[in-house]
């Protein structure tokens, strides 16, 4: 299997029908090699699909293979090579991390040292140490959410499917288990898709992604694609920023307030004329005698993306 | 999180202490529902986990074990020809401890991971739906094996022991291994299959308990009641569909054991003799009865959504 040539996961016509609903309507895509995100509201179909793509849900029509392996013939091959972290509990509360990690690294083929050696590894890499010798039901969401994510790496996995791997996790928790995935992806060759309705979390440890609603496809690619760098300026001045907009407009260039800063739109050509604008920036504000905080080429976020499209969504907040 | 908070200055360093990749074997899915297989015997005695499971099972199986111990200790004061309990007789004579140990050990070994939800990552691994299955009965079987096939070995090497002439003994008495082979093997599976099947419809412990009580355990004290108000047909009907019955009858069956006497009041083996059925019914039965109950097992497990 040539991991270059072939993309992590490839899906046509998929389509999973539940009695009552409708969870995947037709999707077709390709996910290359790297850390995909997959977004979408709670009930948008990203758990449907992890479980599809593991061989754990049958699909209603249409096909899905991951790492070159179709998923209803194949499961099993898939599954030797793919680790799975499950969005709720699902861990044994009577068993140590480091018992229920070995027993879990020979679940996936290891032989007993390698197991034991893997696992002792694997949990001090996702940062649990001592307490791995106590009994899981003590642990805190943050320890258990480690085991979770050591269970689905112990053995070494081409591919890590992380269903919502930030659930129930405070701030910091949040950094770190983010900060493990990237390295993940990076590091370890290990590549990785990853659902959360958090877009700032996929912007932050994503290379591509998928975002789903409502079970269909709403768009895929590289988040850099969605993200890149801006054609705005943004000028933060800390008291009369319509002088400067109308100084700009004065010269032809577009600008508007929006609270203390005045984005300034920036032409579309040569990085000559960027920095002319820049100049005429500053010394528009210098001129004006105005206290300057910053200015500063704005970047597109995620949110920006769904803002443009969707004016309704900017109510559910952070969320997708 | 609590040791990073101590510790926020290793933050940093934390995580460079050890991914390595893996290039070494695979051993795949039978090594991997063996794994299952072990640790599933393991949890059943308690082995890993607190002092309570352990108490529970090995003092089960002690329990299971008194009168084989009884037999071979009185035997070896009375000599040859004592008899406390004989090998057909002796499932009869520990049933209830063996039905409770079924009770406790199969919603242990199928609730714990329904109620913790730890399905998904078994089947995130490279076994089938039925390979867990086939783990959870394989180990449930072997460790009632502690308590039918281990306790009737015990007796046959105390009667041996006994014996004024061990090796005439032996030679008389030698074609009992594989009937206490054959019995002890037919009825674990049965009850491990038909305590799984039972106890895998509920999470709830107590309730899981109390089913297979009634369905291995109440379901004989309600037949042995209808086999004295029923005539020989309905009688034997009924027998034939309890499985303590089949279990037992079964075993009669295997030793060469049924009485000639046909009296519904008397005791099991009276009763089964009552039914007047051709031996090889029973054995039928008892196999018919752990298929059916697999059957629901399996389609149980292939339709649980994860």
């Amino acid at each position: 299997m040539n991991a270059g040539a072939q993309p992590l996961v490839r899906l046509s016509s998929l389509t999973k029908q539940y009695p009552e609903v409708a969870a995947l309507r037709g999707i077709t895509l390709e996910v290359p090699h790297g850390v995909g995100g997959l977004v979408g509201p709670n009930g948008a179909g990203k758990s449907t699909l992890m479980k599809i793509l593991l061989g754990l849900v049958e699909p209603t029509s249409g096909t899905a293979e991951v790492l070159g392996f179709d998923t209803q013939a194949e499961g099993l091959r898939i599954r030797e090579r793919v680790g799975y972290l499950p969005e709720h509990d699902c861990l044994p509360t009577d068993l140590s991390a480091t018992q229920f990690v070995i027993h879990m690294a020979r679940m996936s083929g290891l032989p007993v040292t390698v197991a034991r050696e893997r696992a002792a590894e694997t949990l001090r890499h996702v940062g649990l140490f001592e307490e791995r010798y106590r009994h899981i039901g003590g642990y805190s969401t943050g320890m258990k959410q480690r085991v979770k994510l050591a269970q689905a790496l112990v053995h070494d996995p081409k591919l890590l499917f992380l269903d919502e791997p930030t659930n129930g996790l405070d701030p910091d928790g949040r950094d770190d288990m983010l900060g493990l995935i990237e390295r993940t992806g990076t590091d370890f060759g290990i590549s990785v898709i990853m659902s959360s309705h958090l877009l700032g979390e996929i912007e932050s440890v994503c290379d591509s992604l998928v975002l789903i609603e409502e079970g269909k496809l709403d768009r895929v690619g590289a988040v850099t694609q969605f993200t890149g760098l801006g054609n705005v300026l943004a000028v933060e001045v800390d008291r009369d920023p319509e002088l400067l907009v109308s100084r700009m407009i004065a010269h032809d260039v577009n600008a508007r307030v929006d609270g203390r800063i005045i984005e300034v739109e920036m032409p579309d050509g040569s990085a000559t004329d960027e920095a002319a604008l820049m100049r005429l920036v500053v010394d528009s504000v210098v001129d004006l005698g105005l206290p300057l905080v910053r200015v500063a080429r704005q970047r597109h976020t995620l949110r920006d993306m769904f803002r443009n499209d969707d004016p309704s969504a900017s109510g559910n907040g952070e969320a997708v | 999180m609590a040791n990073l908070d101590e510790a926020p200055q290793s933050r940093g360093v934390v995580y460079d202490l050890g991914y390595r990749n893996y290039d070494g074997p695979r051993l795949g899915r039978r090594y991997a529902i063996r794994s299952l297989y072990v640790l599933s015997l393991r949890n059943t005695f308690g082995l890993g986990r607190g002092t309570l499971p352990k108490v529970l099972a090995f003092g089960l199986a002690l329990v299971a074990l008194l009168p084989a111990i009884f037999t071979v200790a009185f035997g070896a004061v009375a000599g040859e020809g004592f008899e406390f309990v004989e090998h057909h007789d002796y499932f009869e004579l520990i049933q209830i401890v063996i039905v409770l140990f079924v009770a406790a050990m199969a919603s242990d070994l199928v609730g714990n991971d329904r109620k913790n939800n730890t399905l998904p990552l078994y089947f995130s691994r490279p076994i089938e739906r039925d390979d867990y299955l086939l783990a959870k009965i394989a180990a449930l079987a072997t460790a009632l094996m502690s308590l039918t096939l281990l306790p009737q070995l015990l007796v046959f090497v105390g009667n041996w022991l006994g014996a004024t002439d061990g090796t005439e003994w032996l030679g008389d008495n030698i074609s009992d291994v594989w009937r206490i082979g054959a019995s002890s093997t037919l009825a674990s599976l049965q009850l491990a299959v038909i305590g799984l099947a039972i106890a895998m419809f509920t999470t709830r412990r107590a309730f899981a308990l109390t089913s297979v009580l009634a369905a291995l355990w109440f379901s004989v004290v309600f037949t042995a009641f209808l086999v004295t108000v029923l005539g020989p047909g309905w009688a034997a009907v009924a027998m034939l569909a309890t499985p303590g019955y089949a279990m037992n009858a079964a075993t009669y069956v295997i030793f060469d054991a049924v009485p000639a006497r046909a009296d519904r009041m008397g005791e099991m083996a009276d009763q089964v003799a009552y039914a007047d059925l051709p031996g090889w019914t029973w054995i039928a039965a008892l196999v018919a009865q752990t298929a059916v109950a697999l059957f629901f097992a399996i389609r149980r497990y292939r339709k649980v959504t994860l």
